[in-house]
């Protein structure tokens, strides 16, 4: 041990330099050997004739096991566990075997090299990354571990292995599963609900005991997609296209009396129905809302309170307008002059109207105005200023409004995925009450013997359709009126003197 | 048991002879020692500075690594060494007491001497990105902390 010290110095001086140096000394391929004494200390031991040293560089930087000369009977010294530092002469009975598993120096109690490599294992599994590599910390040689194969425990491991690798796809593939199929249960109640147990089991197939009809396996889930996406502005520009598919498609073979449509046919036709409402009501009834709302604002004439106001407004417009999409696209039809029909008296309504309003339109019209330019907006323009303005630029600014709107408030947009989901069963219902409210033998297919012709209403399809446009219409009928009504009698408010007696009165009631 | 076998080996080796630079302070029990490293050149960063380890051991060791910490003492005076990998609150970011870099062959001795070459080698007189905002968040025992050994250089 005297000659340690300096042996030490050098060493740890040397460390900092070249850690990799020290540690090549311990690159030995012979047994280890140590002293007896228990204080040699030395689990990894350098022999001063190690001169097969390589100058390999050690991949482990640190110096865990410092160079130690030792000169004497090395070759008796016991064997020293570089676990559990015991050596060879404390070992009981219990002790288990040594093993030097690794061309190097170290050596080990079995059972320590067993407990490590669980450890490494252990920790291993814990990044899940493949099976762990064991080797000897000094000389990075690989440690062999013989162990019982058994295909079970491995396939367990690789099967746990590629779960683990699989859970956030698998999440994925399961949440887009349940709202397909939340989706195909919609579309599939719609379909019930709107042509009946009957000509819904027929139209999907349900009766032939094949199973539903696999074209609708990709239908049936696009309906509430098609519904919500119908509430949308970006719709408009795209539905009018689809019908020209169907008739292309369907091409010269389609066969039947044209009276009364078929349901494909009436889906078809839709779109363009949806259009035409929507531009009659964007240009006849849109801005006498607009007018009828302004005019209940405070100081009618004035800008201040305006762009406020607007707001909430375009947003009920936007409503509405996604009711009408909703109807059209559902996989349902609508029966064109029926819907004519139902629409036309509403707007002849509103048209009469129109005279009354005139002024509230100019005012709309200013105040879209103001809206392009707010800086403007604190002089207070004349109510005609912008009369002039014409009928499509006021267009082109509510569309963009809505555009901008469809989906930039918080609330509205659950309000208007839930008026889209539920139109469906709106509709039905309407059906349903006409089926009621409507003459028996409008409702009835005609018997062999009765003369009246086929009609539309006859199914419960075209019920349900010409119900879920009659809703459309009925609410936009309602809307209008409570506002009209709304604007009306906000000119005859008037604030009520205070009456002394009265005012006692209802002091003391209050 | 197994670890407290191991550590009254290391104890007896460290009380008998220790490398320069690096003395033994405390060992009450065998789970926590403290140990004191000094840099044996001329680094103008630690001169004549003695800095205070203290190592924490779980039942597990020599198979897990222990807790190596600096601390900081006023009586006699410790500070936490300046250095890219040593936090201020005298955590170190080192592989070697990782999960990954820890073997059994490692001691408490030759972990002092790699934190003693570790001060030795360094030039840099800073403290590792982000150290004020690990040092207030971390309430994680240094073991726990996912480090990233990016740089081996220092």
């Amino acid at each position: 041990m005297n000659s340690l010290p300096p042996q030490r110095q050098q060493s740890s001086q040397q460390l900092p330099s070249s850690p990799e140096a020290s540690s090549s000394h311990q690159r030995r391929s012979s047994i280890p050997q140590s002293t007896t004494s228990e204080d040699s200390q030395t689990i990894l031991l350098n022999h001063p004739s190690s001169s097969e040293s390589s100058p390999k560089p050690e991949p482990q930087r640190k110096q865990q096991s410092r160079p130690r000369i030792r000169t004497a009977d090395s070759n008796n010294e016991p064997r020293k566990c570089w676990i559990c530092f015991a050596d060879e002469t404390e070992d009981t009975p219990t002790s288990s075997e040594w093993r030097s598993p690794c061309p190097c120096a170290l050596t080990a109690h079995e059972s320590c090299l067993l407990d490590w490599v669980a450890d490494l294992e252990n920790s291993q599994n814990r990044k899940s990354s493949g099976p762990p590599k064991i080797e000897c910390p000094q000389c990075k040689a690989k440690i062999t571990i013989a162990r019982p194969r058994s295909l079970v425990v491995e396939g367990v491991r690789a099967l746990q292995r590629a779960t683990a690798r699989f859970i956030l796809p698998f999440t994925f593939v399961t949440l887009a599963g349940t709202v397909v199929t939340g989706c195909w249960m919609h579309g599939f109640s719609t379909i019930y609900l709107l042509f009946g147990p009957e000509d819904a089991e027929r139209l999907l197939g349900i009766d032939n005991a094949v199973g539903i009809n696999s074209k609708w396996a990709l239908g049936l889930p696009l309906i509430p997609l098609a519904l919500i996406a119908a509430r949308t502005r970006y719709a408009d520009n795209l539905l009018p296209i689809l019908p020209i598919f169907y008739f292309a498609s369907t091409g010269p073979q389609r066969d039947g009396p044209l009276w009364p449509p078929s349901a494909s046919m009436t889906v078809a036709i839709l779109p363009y129905i949806r259009a035409a409402y929507n531009e009659f009501y964007d240009r006849v009834c849109a801005p006498r809302e607009k007018a009828w709302i302004k005019q209940i604002q405070p100081r009618a004439g004035d800008h201040g309170g305006d762009e406020e106001q607007e707001q909430p407004h375009e947003q009920q417009n936007e409503f509405e307008d996604g009711m009408d999409i909703g109807l059209d696209l559902q996989v349902e039809i609508v029966e064109e002059e029926e819907e004519r029909e139902n629409g036309q008296p509403a707007g002849n309504a509103r048209e009469e109207e129109q005279g009354q309003v005139n002024q509230g339109q100019d005012r709309v019209q200013d105040q879209n105005q103001n809206q392009n330019q707010p800086v403007e907006g604190d002089q207070a323009h004349p109510p005609n200023r912008h009369q002039h303005v014409n009928q499509h630029q006021h267009q082109h600014q509510n569309q963009n409004g809505v555009q901008g709107l469809v989906l930039n408030n918080f609330f509205s947009l659950p309000q208007t995925i839930m008026g889209a989901l539920i139109f469906p069963s709106i509709s039905a219902a309407m059906g349903a009450l006409l089926q009621v409210a409507l003459p028996r033998s409008w409702t009835t297919p005609p018997g062999r013997w009765d003369r009246y012709p086929a009609g539309f209403l006859q199914s419960r399809f075209g019920r349900s359709v010409v119900g879920g446009c009659l809703f459309v219409v009925l609410k936009d009928t309602l809307m209008l009126y409570s506002r009209y009504r709304m604007a009306q009698d906000h000119k005859k408010r008037r604030v009520i003197d205070y009456d002394a007696k009265k005012g006692k009165k209802a002091g003391t009631t209050r | 048991m197994f670890a407290n076998k191991r550590l009254g080996k290391e104890l007896a080796k460290i009380q008998e002879s220790l490398p320069p630079g690096i003395d033994f302070v405390t060992a009450p029990d065998f789970q926590q020692w403290e140990m004191d490293i000094r840099v044996l050149d001329a680094n103008p960063l630690y001169l004549d500075q003695t800095y205070r380890l203290r190592f924490r051991f779980s039942t597990n060791y020599p198979i897990e690594a222990p807790e190596v910490i600096f601390i900081p003492l006023s009586q006699p005076p410790r500070t936490i060494p300046i250095h890219p990998h040593i936090y201020s609150n005298g955590i170190i970011c080192l592989d070697l007491l990782g999960t990954q870099g820890w073997s059994p062959v490692q001691n408490v001795e030759s972990v002092c001497m790699s934190l003693q070459s570790m001060l030795t080698g360094n030039t840099k007189n800073e403290r590792p990105p982000g150290d004020e905002e690990f040092v207030r968040r971390n309430t994680q025992r240094p073991r726990d902390i996912r480090f990233v050994y990016e740089d081996s250089s220092v």
